[in-house]
């Protein structure tokens, strides 16, 4: 395969990926300049940022100083136990980094991330010791951050988080657990202890459905009315997005041009290994709102570059 | 899906596979008879559903010697797969149904005839004339005159010495007392009309 079309999808999902996590770190108070990144107007998923920060480190050197001042100011309000969960997702190299995260986190005075810390490599580059700047919890954008201060690290949180920022429609367990991340048992206590203090009202079908009404709560939040539309009132709730599923694939994307590249891949294997990683990713995308199709006969690549600008495209959209 | 390939479609499949196993990190070696085989050394010009290995070959001490097809190498294997999907073929587009044969033995001299075809990690060995006409022959006898194993035969135009050569082969693959004449009759199909 010519070696432009591998380098054009790395840099594509590089950029896509780096570009988000840039503009999700900045509307936590990061003390980083860029002009190159987009205000951000979705919910921060804060392991989702985390692993993704991880992933892109090793060409994005400055993520790997954020990661270093995250730990000091804002880790306390991470999840282990999530972040285990969704790690799986990344690449065996990323999971080395988070091992080296979590020892970062134990120096800072964490100890939950003691277990984690335990087999750190020490591999990844030391942080240059910059500050992370000023954690704003207040912008929508850190709902589930602020959520988590207010009710502490857990299921309960996030999954109102999710229900919240998910528009106020009723969801599912399921729906809830794949969003999420967390079990499917923690979800639906969570949900029921929930529905039974009147945090979320709980639908009487089956399977149950939950829903959380977005004008209290943000009125509650102080996130701003904006107005009515006919007899509604619509509430400034940042939506959400699964940016876990969408920066495992785009991680994912980035590790297959560089392998493309360096094994020197003809077009038919190129193409082939593209489809195999849509196909193992098309329904955790498709999840997330974006539908990743892979044609009937696999030739080459250049479908594959294709999506990936779609995505890309689509990402930036969304932000 | 495709009803049957012909000589691109094989050859793109075959290439597909061999670049899978070479990526893979290895190399495999296959030997074909059957229509395909038929079809890339260029005896007939149809088209033919599936690649039947008859037997693997591997390198010993810089000559080729053949081993039984079964098992399949997984790097072959999983090529195999993975072609199927991409191409949308057949799961079974390259299998090794025939390579059964291998204890009742395979045609005398058939690895000095095969010839060889490089697709990536995948060598690639066309069964030869001889082998052909006997395989073919005895495909032939088993399935009836009105089988596309007796167009394939007449195809070949084997002349009365391959033939004889092939007929004392395959009237060893099969004792019940009604497959001699089994045999008779397609050669004497064949003779009629090649």
């Amino acid at each position: 395969m010519s070696g432009a079309t591998a380098r054009r999808v790395g840099r594509q999902a590089a950029e896509a990926a780096t570009g988000a996590a840039w503009a999700q770190w900045i509307s936590l108070g990061a003390a980083v300049s860029s002009n190159r990144t987009p205000a951000f107007r979705a919910v921060v998923d804060p392991e989702a940022l985390v692993l993704v920060s991880l992933a892109m480190s090793e060409t994005e050197r400055r993520l790997w100083d954020i990661l270093g001042g995250w730990a000091h100011e804002g880790v306390h309000l991470l999840s282990v136990q999530r972040m285990q969960t969704l790690a799986p997702r990344f690449p065996e190299e990323t999971r080395g980094r988070l091992r080296d995260f979590a020892r970062l986190a134990v120096e800072a005075g964490d100890r939950r991330w003691g277990s984690l810390a335990r087999n750190a490599a020490g591999a990844s580059a030391a942080p240059r010791g910059k500050p992370f700047g000023r954690l704003r919890l207040v912008p929508g954008t850190a709902l589930m951050l602020r959520l988590r201060a207010g009710l502490g690290v857990g299921s309960k949180a996030d999954v109102l988080t999710y229900l919240l920022a998910d528009g106020g429609a009723p969801r599912s367990v399921k729906d809830a657990v794949f969003a999420t991340g967390y079990t499917d048992r923690a979800v639906r206590t969570a949900l029921e202890e929930m529905a039974r203090a009147g945090f979320v009202a709980q639908s009487a079908g089956r399977p149950a459905t939950y829903a959380a009404d977005p004008v209290p709560w943000s009125s509650l939040l102080g996130l701003a009315v904006r107005g009515t539309q006919e007899d509604r009132t619509v509430v400034a709730i940042p939506r959400w997005r699964a940016w876990s599923s969408v920066y495992a694939f785009l991680v994912a994307a980035s590790e297959w041009a560089r392998e493309a590249e360096v094994q020197a891949w003809s077009e038919y294997v190129a193409g082939s290994r593209a489809r195999t990683l849509v196909e193992q990713h098309a329904a955790p995308l498709r999840l997330a709102g974006f539908g990743a199709a892979v044609p009937a006969r696999t030739t080459d690549a250049a479908w594959f570059a294709a999506l990936v600008e779609d995505l890309a495209g689509w990402i930036e959209a969304g932000l | 899906m495709p009803d049957s390939m012909a000589v691109p479609q094989l050859e793109a499949a075959l290439r597909a596979t061999g670049e899978l196993v070479l990526a893979d990190g290895t190399g495999v070696a296959i030997v074909v008879v059957g229509g395909a085989a038929l079809a890339l050394r260029g005896f007939v010009s149809r088209g033919t559903f599936d690649i039947d290995v008859i037997a693997r070959a591997e390198e010993v001490r810089g000559g080729w010697t053949l081993v039984e097809a079964e098992p399949m190498p997984s790097a072959l294997r999983n090529a195999v797969a993975t072609v199927a999907r991409d191409l949308d073929l057949p799961a079974d587009w390259m299998n090794t149904v025939v390579g059964r044969q291998w204890p009742q033995g395979l045609p005398p001299g058939m690895l000095d005839e095969i010839a060889w075809r490089d697709f990536g990690g995948l060598r690639v060995g066309l069964a030869g004339r001889r082998a052909l006409i006997a395989l073919k022959l005895f495909a032939a006898a088993d399935r009836g005159p009105a089988s596309v194993h007796v167009q394939d035969l007449l195809a070949l135009v084997p002349d009365d010495a391959e033939l004889d050569e092939a007929a004392t082969w395959v009237r060893g693959q099969d004792v019940a007392p009604d497959f001699g004449a089994l045999v008779d009759g397609v050669i004497e199909h064949v003779r009629r009309y090649r």
